[in-house]
């Protein structure tokens, strides 16, 4: 799954650290979703579209290999 | 992410410290055959088979219950060192967990069955001694070097 979410945090001048805070989890998970290691919960999904002011499908993107 | 089955931060220190010290003595205890004489006790047996002789059950023997407490503390301060939280809990840490413990099954029993084809009589009572405890480390080991490999690459 592909995310925008290194993008829109930029645009929202936030640091990593500054967005975990916000969604309660550590630096680490958002660093994991940006690299595309970890793909977050719905409800983590939810709460970084709401702390970064987007729809949820603007900031993920199912891709080919996620439907197999 | 509330986990409701870890228990608190703040046992892990204390628990991983006992549980490092009481491995390496049980370690070294065995490998250089020693008991401490002053750990015989009379213990209630629910079925017990002393060397050469039939077996008894639900009876008081004498034994020495050195081996046997050690192996406690370990498991116990094993299982509060491996399942406690860490400071941050969410749900990535609650991923990494997860992956640790399969993995920890996986090589657990791929050890033992590689044991089972080349491991034969009484050499075959240390490895399920050892088995007792392999999982709880191995998934110690594969947690840790997750944790430790994430902080090194957010570093």
């Amino acid at each position: 799954m592909k995310n925008f979410i290194k993008i829109q945090r930029t645009i929202k001048g936030l640091t990593q650290a500054a967005l975990a805070e916000k969604v309660e989890v550590t630096r680490q998970t958002i660093n994991a979703i940006e690299l595309e290691k970890y793909s977050p919960s719905a409800v983590l999904a939810l709460k970084l579209a709401v702390v970064l002011e987007v729809k949820t499908d603007e900031l993920f993107q199912l891709e080919e290999k996620d439907w197999y | 992410m509330k986990s409701t089955y870890l228990f608190p931060y703040q046992i892990k220190k204390l628990s991983g410290f006992i549980f490092i010290i009481c491995f390496c003595v049980l370690l070294v205890t065995t490998l250089m055959d020693w008991v401490p004489s002053s750990f015989n006790f009379p213990m209630f047996a629910i079925a017990s088979t002393e060397f050469l002789k039939d077996a008894t059950y639900f009876s008081w023997i004498e034994t020495n219950v050195w081996y046997d407490l050690l192996t406690i503390l370990v498991i116990i301060s094993g299982i509060l060192f491996a399942f406690s939280k860490e400071k941050t809990e969410d749900e990535y840490i609650s991923k990494l967990r997860l992956s640790a413990l399969v993995k920890a099954v996986y090589c657990n029993y791929f050890i033992l069955i590689l044991a089972i084809f080349f491991i034969y009589n009484l050499a075959f009572f240390s490895v399920l001694v050892l088995n007792m405890l392999s999982t709880l480390i191995l998934f110690i080991f594969f947690f840790q070097r997750e944790l430790i490999s994430v902080k090194r690459n957010n570093s």
